[in-house]
Protein backbone atom coordinates (compact mmCIF):
# COMPACT_ATOMS: atom_id res chain seq x y z
CA UNK A 1 0.00 0.00 0.00
CA UNK A 2 1.54 3.60 -0.61
CA UNK A 3 1.68 5.95 2.13
CA UNK A 4 -1.13 8.29 0.16
CA UNK A 5 -3.59 5.15 0.17
CA UNK A 6 -2.08 4.64 3.86
CA UNK A 7 -2.94 7.61 5.61
CA UNK A 8 -6.34 7.72 3.14
CA UNK A 9 -9.04 8.31 6.37
CA UNK A 10 -12.18 5.61 5.88
CA UNK A 11 -14.33 8.06 4.20
CA UNK A 12 -12.02 9.08 2.01
CA UNK A 13 -11.21 6.06 0.44
CA UNK A 14 -14.87 5.12 0.43
CA UNK A 15 -15.42 8.31 -1.98
CA UNK A 16 -13.01 7.43 -4.11
CA UNK A 17 -14.49 4.02 -4.44
CA UNK A 18 -17.50 5.41 -5.10
CA UNK A 19 -15.76 7.87 -7.83
CA UNK A 20 -14.04 4.95 -9.67
CA UNK A 21 -17.14 2.69 -10.02
CA UNK A 22 -19.13 6.29 -10.91
CA UNK A 23 -21.66 5.77 -8.09
CA UNK A 24 -23.21 9.58 -8.21
CA UNK A 25 -23.63 10.33 -4.54
CA UNK A 26 -24.62 14.13 -5.51
CA UNK A 27 -26.98 15.49 -6.83
CA UNK A 28 -28.29 19.18 -7.29
CA UNK A 29 -31.65 20.04 -8.03
CA UNK A 30 -32.59 23.22 -9.72
CA UNK A 31 -36.56 23.53 -8.51
CA UNK A 32 -36.71 27.12 -10.31
CA UNK A 33 -35.26 29.77 -12.28
CA UNK A 34 -37.46 32.18 -9.80
CA UNK A 35 -35.50 34.57 -7.77
CA UNK A 36 -35.71 37.47 -5.48
CA UNK A 37 -32.31 38.99 -6.37
CA UNK A 38 -31.27 40.71 -9.57
CA UNK A 39 -27.53 39.57 -9.62
CA UNK A 40 -25.80 40.59 -12.90
CA UNK A 41 -23.43 38.09 -12.95
CA UNK A 42 -25.92 35.32 -12.57
CA UNK A 43 -24.99 32.05 -15.00
CA UNK A 44 -28.36 31.04 -15.15
CA UNK A 45 -30.42 31.24 -18.36
CA UNK A 46 -34.22 30.41 -18.51
CA UNK A 47 -35.72 29.14 -21.83
CA UNK A 48 -39.01 30.17 -20.52
CA UNK A 49 -40.19 26.66 -21.30
CA UNK A 50 -42.59 25.28 -18.11
CA UNK A 51 -40.63 24.83 -15.19
CA UNK A 52 -41.44 20.98 -13.17
CA UNK A 53 -45.06 21.17 -11.10
CA UNK A 54 -44.33 19.93 -7.84
CA UNK A 55 -45.93 16.74 -8.42
CA UNK A 56 -43.22 16.47 -11.27
CA UNK A 57 -40.60 17.22 -8.93
CA UNK A 58 -41.68 14.36 -6.47
CA UNK A 59 -41.78 12.03 -9.37
CA UNK A 60 -38.05 13.53 -9.94
CA UNK A 61 -37.09 13.19 -6.52
CA UNK A 62 -38.03 9.41 -6.12
CA UNK A 63 -36.29 8.57 -9.37
CA UNK A 64 -33.17 10.66 -7.92
CA UNK A 65 -33.27 8.40 -4.80
CA UNK A 66 -33.67 4.84 -6.55
CA UNK A 67 -30.41 5.60 -8.24
CA UNK A 68 -29.21 5.84 -4.78
CA UNK A 69 -28.15 9.24 -3.87
CA UNK A 70 -26.97 10.32 -0.82
CA UNK A 71 -26.67 14.14 -1.01
CA UNK A 72 -29.52 16.34 -2.65
CA UNK A 73 -29.24 19.78 -2.66
CA UNK A 74 -31.90 22.43 -3.68
CA UNK A 75 -31.00 25.07 -5.64
CA UNK A 76 -32.43 27.67 -8.38
CA UNK A 77 -32.90 30.28 -9.37
CA UNK A 78 -33.14 31.33 -5.54
CA UNK A 79 -34.64 27.38 -4.22
CA UNK A 80 -36.74 29.24 -1.64
CA UNK A 81 -38.47 31.13 -3.79
CA UNK A 82 -40.43 28.37 -5.03
CA UNK A 83 -44.11 28.19 -3.71
CA UNK A 84 -43.85 24.58 -2.45
CA UNK A 85 -40.26 24.58 -1.69
CA UNK A 86 -40.30 23.07 1.80
CA UNK A 87 -43.20 20.61 1.04
CA UNK A 88 -39.97 19.61 -1.58
CA UNK A 89 -37.58 19.73 1.31
CA UNK A 90 -39.82 17.12 3.52
CA UNK A 91 -39.76 15.11 0.67
CA UNK A 92 -36.27 14.55 0.16
CA UNK A 93 -36.05 13.86 4.00
CA UNK A 94 -38.77 11.46 3.72
CA UNK A 95 -37.21 9.85 0.68
CA UNK A 96 -33.87 9.56 2.77
CA UNK A 97 -31.71 11.57 1.45
CA UNK A 98 -29.26 14.45 2.52
CA UNK A 99 -30.94 17.79 2.19
CA UNK A 100 -28.00 21.18 1.16
CA UNK A 101 -29.68 24.00 0.04
CA UNK A 102 -28.11 26.87 -2.01
CA UNK A 103 -29.99 29.98 -0.75
CA UNK A 104 -28.99 33.93 -1.05
CA UNK A 105 -30.42 33.97 2.29
CA UNK A 106 -32.91 36.20 1.96
CA UNK A 107 -35.86 35.10 3.18
CA UNK A 108 -34.23 33.19 5.81
CA UNK A 109 -33.83 36.58 7.23
CA UNK A 110 -37.50 35.73 8.78
CA UNK A 111 -36.82 33.40 12.21
CA UNK A 112 -39.98 31.30 10.78
CA UNK A 113 -38.72 30.53 7.93
CA UNK A 114 -35.28 28.94 9.84
CA UNK A 115 -37.78 27.03 12.37
CA UNK A 116 -39.18 25.17 9.31
CA UNK A 117 -35.64 24.79 7.98
CA UNK A 118 -34.43 23.72 11.38
CA UNK A 119 -37.28 20.94 11.33
CA UNK A 120 -35.78 19.28 8.43
CA UNK A 121 -32.07 18.63 9.52
CA UNK A 122 -30.34 20.02 6.47
CA UNK A 123 -26.79 18.77 6.65
CA UNK A 124 -25.92 22.43 5.38
CA UNK A 125 -26.80 25.88 4.15
CA UNK A 126 -24.85 27.11 1.66
CA UNK A 127 -25.65 31.01 1.07
CA UNK A 128 -23.76 33.59 -0.96
CA UNK A 129 -22.56 37.08 -0.08
CA UNK A 130 -21.05 39.50 -2.39
CA UNK A 131 -19.48 42.23 -0.30
CA UNK A 132 -18.59 42.76 2.93
CA UNK A 133 -20.78 46.10 3.15
CA UNK A 134 -24.59 46.90 2.23
CA UNK A 135 -23.53 49.29 -1.19
CA UNK A 136 -21.39 46.31 -2.79
CA UNK A 137 -23.48 43.80 -1.93
CA UNK A 138 -25.90 45.26 -3.28
CA UNK A 139 -24.26 46.94 -6.29
CA UNK A 140 -24.35 43.00 -7.54
CA UNK A 141 -27.97 41.54 -6.37
CA UNK A 142 -29.66 45.12 -6.73
CA UNK A 143 -31.90 44.45 -4.46
CA UNK A 144 -31.98 47.33 -1.12
CA UNK A 145 -31.52 45.65 2.32
CA UNK A 146 -30.48 42.24 0.85
CA UNK A 147 -27.02 42.82 2.22
CA UNK A 148 -28.77 43.01 6.09
CA UNK A 149 -31.15 40.53 5.11
CA UNK A 150 -28.31 37.80 4.05
CA UNK A 151 -26.49 39.02 7.33
CA UNK A 152 -29.70 38.35 9.38
CA UNK A 153 -30.15 34.90 7.90
CA UNK A 154 -26.45 33.79 8.76
CA UNK A 155 -27.40 34.83 12.31
CA UNK A 156 -30.74 33.48 12.59
CA UNK A 157 -29.17 30.06 11.04
CA UNK A 158 -26.17 29.94 13.59
CA UNK A 159 -29.17 30.35 16.32
CA UNK A 160 -30.43 26.96 15.62
CA UNK A 161 -27.47 25.29 14.83
CA UNK A 162 -27.66 24.57 11.05
CA UNK A 163 -24.29 24.46 9.57
CA UNK A 164 -23.83 27.17 7.40
CA UNK A 165 -20.87 27.65 4.50
CA UNK A 166 -20.02 31.45 3.10
CA UNK A 167 -19.80 31.52 -0.87
CA UNK A 168 -17.95 34.49 -2.51
CA UNK A 169 -17.73 34.56 -6.44
CA UNK A 170 -14.73 37.38 -6.51
CA UNK A 171 -15.61 40.25 -8.65
CA UNK A 172 -14.77 43.72 -9.88
CA UNK A 173 -16.56 45.17 -7.34
CA UNK A 174 -15.56 43.25 -4.49
CA UNK A 175 -11.95 42.56 -5.05
CA UNK A 176 -11.29 45.24 -2.72
CA UNK A 177 -13.00 43.82 -0.02
CA UNK A 178 -11.67 39.92 0.50
CA UNK A 179 -10.50 41.08 3.79
CA UNK A 180 -13.21 42.33 5.23
CA UNK A 181 -15.43 40.08 4.08
CA UNK A 182 -13.29 37.55 6.11
CA UNK A 183 -13.85 39.40 8.69
CA UNK A 184 -17.08 39.41 8.51
CA UNK A 185 -17.01 35.98 8.27
CA UNK A 186 -14.99 34.85 11.09
CA UNK A 187 -17.57 37.24 13.36
CA UNK A 188 -20.19 35.36 12.11
CA UNK A 189 -18.55 32.32 13.05
CA UNK A 190 -18.46 30.58 9.56
CA UNK A 191 -16.24 29.45 6.91
CA UNK A 192 -15.95 31.72 4.08
CA UNK A 193 -14.67 29.96 0.44
CA UNK A 194 -14.29 32.70 -2.46
CA UNK A 195 -14.24 31.63 -6.38
CA UNK A 196 -12.46 33.47 -8.51
CA UNK A 197 -13.96 31.92 -11.41
CA UNK A 198 -16.70 34.33 -12.92
CA UNK A 199 -18.75 31.70 -15.69
CA UNK A 200 -20.55 32.45 -18.74
CA UNK A 201 -24.09 32.08 -18.76
CA UNK A 202 -25.53 28.93 -19.17
CA UNK A 203 -26.65 30.36 -22.90
CA UNK A 204 -23.29 30.87 -23.71
CA UNK A 205 -23.66 34.47 -23.49
CA UNK A 206 -20.17 36.04 -21.86
CA UNK A 207 -22.06 39.25 -20.90
CA UNK A 208 -20.77 38.03 -16.60
CA UNK A 209 -17.17 38.47 -17.85
CA UNK A 210 -17.16 42.06 -18.01
CA UNK A 211 -16.95 41.49 -14.22
CA UNK A 212 -14.63 39.66 -13.73
CA UNK A 213 -11.40 40.57 -10.86
CA UNK A 214 -8.66 42.12 -12.43
CA UNK A 215 -5.92 39.59 -13.28
CA UNK A 216 -3.01 40.97 -11.00
CA UNK A 217 -5.88 40.75 -8.37
CA UNK A 218 -6.20 36.66 -9.35
CA UNK A 219 -2.71 36.85 -9.18
CA UNK A 220 -2.58 37.98 -5.45
CA UNK A 221 -5.71 35.91 -4.23
CA UNK A 222 -3.77 32.65 -5.44
CA UNK A 223 -0.61 33.79 -4.16
CA UNK A 224 0.19 35.72 -0.85
CA UNK A 225 -3.35 36.03 0.13
CA UNK A 226 -4.52 32.85 -0.25
CA UNK A 227 -3.12 31.48 3.44
CA UNK A 228 -4.31 34.25 5.10
CA UNK A 229 -8.04 34.38 3.29
CA UNK A 230 -8.48 30.52 3.94
CA UNK A 231 -6.72 30.06 7.72
CA UNK A 232 -3.66 28.98 6.95
CA UNK A 233 -4.27 26.16 3.94
CA UNK A 234 -2.61 26.24 1.09
CA UNK A 235 -4.03 26.55 -2.75
CA UNK A 236 -6.25 23.12 -4.14
CA UNK A 237 -4.34 21.81 -6.54
CA UNK A 238 -7.32 20.11 -8.54
CA UNK A 239 -11.10 20.17 -8.17
CA UNK A 240 -12.51 19.74 -5.63
CA UNK A 241 -14.66 16.52 -6.45
CA UNK A 242 -12.01 15.09 -8.44
CA UNK A 243 -11.86 12.15 -5.88
CA UNK A 244 -9.08 10.15 -7.17
CA UNK A 245 -7.30 12.02 -9.63
CA UNK A 246 -7.98 9.59 -12.62
CA UNK A 247 -10.34 12.59 -13.66
CA UNK A 248 -10.43 16.27 -13.64
CA UNK A 249 -13.43 16.66 -11.93
CA UNK A 250 -16.71 14.01 -11.23
CA UNK A 251 -18.83 15.78 -13.88
CA UNK A 252 -21.38 12.67 -14.65
CA UNK A 253 -19.39 10.49 -12.29
CA UNK A 254 -20.19 11.82 -8.58
CA UNK A 255 -22.98 13.70 -9.51
CA UNK A 256 -24.97 15.25 -11.31
CA UNK A 257 -28.10 18.34 -11.85
CA UNK A 258 -31.55 18.63 -13.01
CA UNK A 259 -32.67 21.39 -13.96
CA UNK A 260 -36.06 23.06 -13.69
CA UNK A 261 -37.46 21.34 -16.89
CA UNK A 262 -36.73 18.21 -15.31
CA UNK A 263 -33.07 17.85 -18.25
CA UNK A 264 -30.68 15.82 -16.39
CA UNK A 265 -27.38 17.40 -16.70
CA UNK A 266 -23.79 16.09 -16.00
CA UNK A 267 -23.21 18.63 -13.82
CA UNK A 268 -24.13 22.42 -13.17
CA UNK A 269 -21.43 23.70 -15.59
CA UNK A 270 -21.37 21.16 -18.00
CA UNK A 271 -24.96 21.02 -19.32
CA UNK A 272 -25.27 18.58 -22.27
CA UNK A 273 -28.63 17.23 -21.88
CA UNK A 274 -28.64 13.26 -21.34
CA UNK A 275 -32.50 12.65 -20.74
CA UNK A 276 -35.63 14.22 -19.09
CA UNK A 277 -35.65 13.05 -15.98
CA UNK A 278 -40.14 13.02 -16.78
CA UNK A 279 -39.31 10.91 -19.87
CA UNK A 280 -37.85 7.80 -18.28
CA UNK A 281 -39.12 5.28 -16.46
CA UNK A 282 -35.80 4.60 -14.37
CA UNK A 283 -32.62 6.46 -14.43
CA UNK A 284 -30.52 3.60 -13.18
CA UNK A 285 -29.90 2.04 -16.85
CA UNK A 286 -29.37 5.33 -18.55
CA UNK A 287 -26.75 6.44 -15.77
CA UNK A 288 -24.42 3.55 -16.88
CA UNK A 289 -24.99 3.43 -20.79
CA UNK A 290 -25.77 7.22 -21.76
CA UNK A 291 -23.79 8.01 -24.74
CA UNK A 292 -23.87 11.86 -23.49
CA UNK A 293 -22.39 10.66 -20.15
CA UNK A 294 -19.94 8.14 -21.15
CA UNK A 295 -18.43 11.09 -23.50
CA UNK A 296 -18.64 13.30 -21.03
CA UNK A 297 -16.66 11.15 -18.53
CA UNK A 298 -13.99 10.25 -21.66
CA UNK A 299 -13.26 14.08 -21.79
CA UNK A 300 -12.93 14.45 -18.08
CA UNK A 301 -10.28 11.66 -18.19
CA UNK A 302 -9.22 12.73 -21.39
CA UNK A 303 -8.64 16.74 -20.06
CA UNK A 304 -6.65 14.95 -16.55
CA UNK A 305 -4.34 13.57 -19.49
CA UNK A 306 -3.75 17.00 -21.76
CA UNK A 307 -3.41 18.94 -18.07
CA UNK A 308 -0.23 16.59 -17.13
CA UNK A 309 1.39 17.30 -20.34
CA UNK A 310 1.25 20.66 -20.71
CA UNK A 311 5.04 22.13 -21.48
CA UNK A 312 4.61 24.86 -19.27
CA UNK A 313 4.55 22.15 -16.01
CA UNK A 314 1.62 24.10 -14.26
CA UNK A 315 -0.95 21.21 -15.29
CA UNK A 316 -1.23 19.83 -11.64
CA UNK A 317 -1.90 23.19 -10.32
CA UNK A 318 -4.90 23.45 -12.71
CA UNK A 319 -8.73 23.69 -11.14
CA UNK A 320 -10.26 23.16 -15.14
CA UNK A 321 -13.96 23.03 -15.78
CA UNK A 322 -14.75 21.26 -18.86
CA UNK A 323 -18.14 23.16 -18.72
CA UNK A 324 -16.79 26.18 -18.74
CA UNK A 325 -13.97 25.17 -21.56
CA UNK A 326 -17.16 24.50 -23.73
CA UNK A 327 -18.72 27.22 -23.37
CA UNK A 328 -15.95 30.09 -23.59
CA UNK A 329 -13.57 28.26 -26.66
CA UNK A 330 -15.78 26.09 -27.90
CA UNK A 331 -14.02 22.97 -27.44
CA UNK A 332 -14.41 21.28 -23.72
CA UNK A 333 -11.13 20.41 -23.32
CA UNK A 334 -9.68 24.17 -24.59
CA UNK A 335 -8.08 26.56 -22.47
CA UNK A 336 -9.86 29.16 -21.00
CA UNK A 337 -7.69 32.60 -19.85
CA UNK A 338 -8.84 32.37 -15.74
CA UNK A 339 -7.95 28.69 -15.55
CA UNK A 340 -4.62 29.36 -16.99
CA UNK A 341 -4.28 32.62 -15.03
CA UNK A 342 -5.45 31.02 -11.85
CA UNK A 343 -2.65 27.65 -12.45
CA UNK A 344 0.17 30.28 -12.93
CA UNK A 345 -0.54 31.59 -10.01
CA UNK A 346 -1.05 28.49 -7.99
CA UNK A 347 2.31 27.18 -9.37
CA UNK A 348 4.20 30.43 -7.93
CA UNK A 349 2.65 29.83 -4.98
CA UNK A 350 4.00 26.47 -4.34
CA UNK A 351 7.37 26.93 -5.78
CA UNK A 352 7.92 30.01 -3.52
CA UNK A 353 7.20 27.48 -0.42
CA UNK A 354 9.48 24.99 -1.87
CA UNK A 355 12.11 27.73 -2.22
CA UNK A 356 11.27 28.87 1.32
CA UNK A 357 11.70 25.24 2.40
CA UNK A 358 15.34 24.62 0.82
CA UNK A 359 16.33 27.61 2.43
CA UNK A 360 15.17 26.84 6.16
CA UNK A 361 16.53 23.48 5.85
CA UNK A 362 19.93 25.02 4.51
CA UNK A 363 19.56 27.56 7.54
CA UNK A 364 18.97 24.58 9.74
CA UNK A 365 21.75 22.57 8.10
CA UNK A 366 24.02 25.41 8.76
CA UNK B 1 -42.69 -6.88 20.95
CA UNK B 2 -39.70 -4.76 22.14
CA UNK B 3 -41.47 -2.05 24.10
CA UNK B 4 -39.20 1.20 23.24
CA UNK B 5 -36.04 -0.57 22.76
CA UNK B 6 -35.74 -0.75 18.72
CA UNK B 7 -32.28 -2.61 19.52
CA UNK B 8 -34.66 -5.59 20.91
CA UNK B 9 -37.17 -5.51 17.93
CA UNK B 10 -38.24 -8.57 15.71
CA UNK B 11 -37.79 -6.90 12.58
CA UNK B 12 -35.26 -4.01 13.26
CA UNK B 13 -35.62 -0.89 10.83
CA UNK B 14 -33.14 2.21 10.68
CA UNK B 15 -34.81 5.54 10.71
CA UNK B 16 -35.67 6.18 7.15
CA UNK B 17 -34.41 9.74 6.95
CA UNK B 18 -30.55 9.01 8.01
CA UNK B 19 -29.42 8.79 3.94
CA UNK B 20 -27.47 5.70 3.55
CA UNK B 21 -25.94 4.27 0.55
CA UNK B 22 -23.86 1.44 0.02
CA UNK B 23 -20.65 1.54 -1.88
CA UNK B 24 -20.56 -1.69 -3.98
CA UNK B 25 -19.20 -4.42 -1.31
CA UNK B 26 -16.67 -1.99 -0.09
CA UNK B 27 -19.15 -0.52 2.31
CA UNK B 28 -21.22 2.76 3.00
CA UNK B 29 -21.72 5.91 4.00
CA UNK B 30 -24.75 7.25 6.20
CA UNK B 31 -25.59 10.58 7.06
CA UNK B 32 -26.61 11.75 10.44
CA UNK B 33 -28.03 14.97 9.77
CA UNK B 34 -29.28 15.71 13.89
CA UNK B 35 -24.84 15.68 14.15
CA UNK B 36 -24.07 16.60 10.96
CA UNK B 37 -21.68 14.16 10.21
CA UNK B 38 -21.24 11.33 8.00
CA UNK B 39 -20.49 7.99 9.22
CA UNK B 40 -18.46 4.99 7.29
CA UNK B 41 -19.94 1.75 7.85
CA UNK B 42 -17.43 -1.05 6.72
CA UNK B 43 -18.84 -4.20 4.37
CA UNK B 44 -20.25 -6.09 7.55
CA UNK B 45 -21.87 -2.75 8.89
CA UNK B 46 -23.08 -1.35 5.91
CA UNK B 47 -25.15 -4.95 4.72
CA UNK B 48 -26.51 -5.07 8.12
CA UNK B 49 -27.70 -1.54 7.73
CA UNK B 50 -28.96 -2.35 4.64
CA UNK B 51 -31.15 -5.46 5.59
CA UNK B 52 -32.44 -3.26 8.66
CA UNK B 53 -35.68 -2.48 6.83
CA UNK B 54 -38.10 -3.44 9.19
CA UNK B 55 -38.80 -6.74 6.87
CA UNK B 56 -36.19 -8.62 7.95
CA UNK B 57 -36.48 -10.55 10.85
CA UNK B 58 -33.47 -10.96 13.11
CA UNK B 59 -32.92 -14.52 12.58
CA UNK B 60 -33.14 -14.02 8.65
CA UNK B 61 -30.35 -11.61 9.31
CA UNK B 62 -28.24 -13.86 11.11
CA UNK B 63 -28.65 -16.30 8.64
CA UNK B 64 -27.75 -13.92 5.75
CA UNK B 65 -24.90 -12.41 7.66
CA UNK B 66 -23.44 -15.69 8.44
CA UNK B 67 -23.79 -17.25 5.12
CA UNK B 68 -22.07 -13.84 2.67
CA UNK B 69 -19.60 -13.50 5.82
CA UNK B 70 -18.18 -17.18 6.35
CA UNK B 71 -18.99 -16.89 10.19
CA UNK B 72 -20.99 -19.12 12.81
CA UNK B 73 -24.84 -18.04 13.43
CA UNK B 74 -23.58 -17.55 16.76
CA UNK B 75 -21.03 -14.83 15.83
CA UNK B 76 -23.11 -13.15 13.41
CA UNK B 77 -26.15 -12.57 15.69
CA UNK B 78 -23.26 -11.49 18.32
CA UNK B 79 -22.10 -9.29 15.73
CA UNK B 80 -25.81 -7.93 14.98
CA UNK B 81 -26.64 -7.31 18.86
CA UNK B 82 -23.78 -5.49 19.57
CA UNK B 83 -24.37 -3.07 16.19
CA UNK B 84 -28.30 -3.00 16.90
CA UNK B 85 -27.32 -1.63 20.33
CA UNK B 86 -24.15 0.79 18.72
CA UNK B 87 -27.00 2.10 16.31
CA UNK B 88 -29.83 2.72 18.92
CA UNK B 89 -27.59 4.76 21.40
CA UNK B 90 -26.74 6.99 18.43
CA UNK B 91 -30.37 7.35 17.71
CA UNK B 92 -30.52 5.54 14.12
CA UNK B 93 -33.29 3.07 14.84
CA UNK B 94 -36.90 3.75 14.11
CA UNK B 95 -39.14 2.93 17.11
CA UNK B 96 -41.54 -0.32 16.84
CA UNK B 97 -44.19 2.03 16.59
CA UNK B 98 -43.71 3.59 14.09
CA UNK B 99 -45.50 2.96 10.92
CA UNK B 100 -44.22 -0.31 9.27
CA UNK B 101 -43.17 0.33 5.95
CA UNK B 102 -45.34 -1.16 3.14
CA UNK B 103 -44.67 -4.58 2.63
CA UNK B 104 -44.34 -5.46 6.23
CA UNK B 105 -46.02 -8.76 6.85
Amino acid sequence: MSDAAAKMNPYTSLLNKAFAQSIPLNCQMEITYRCNHLCTFCYNSPSGAREMTTEQIFEALRKVTELGVLYLTLTGGEAMCHKDFFKIAKEVRRLGMALRVYTNGYLLADKRMVRRLADLDPIEVEISIHGARPETHEALTHIKGSFHKTVQAIENLNEVGIKVLLKTPITRLNQGELFEMKALARRLKRNLVFDAVITPKDDGSLDPLSLRPDDELVRKYWGEWYSELHDGQLPPKANHCASDGSANCGTGRAGFTIDPYGNILPCVAFRRKVANILEVDDIRPLWVSSPVLNEVRDLSVQARELLDKRPEGDGSYFTFCLGVAEVQTGDPLGIYPQAAINAKAVKRNYDLLQIGASREDKANSA
Amino acid sequence: MSGSKPYLSERPRRKPDNAYRAVGDDGGLVVVPTRNQVKVLNPLGSRIFALLDGRHTRDEIVAIIAGEFEVTEEQARQDLDEYLRELEAEGMLAPDDESAPEGTP
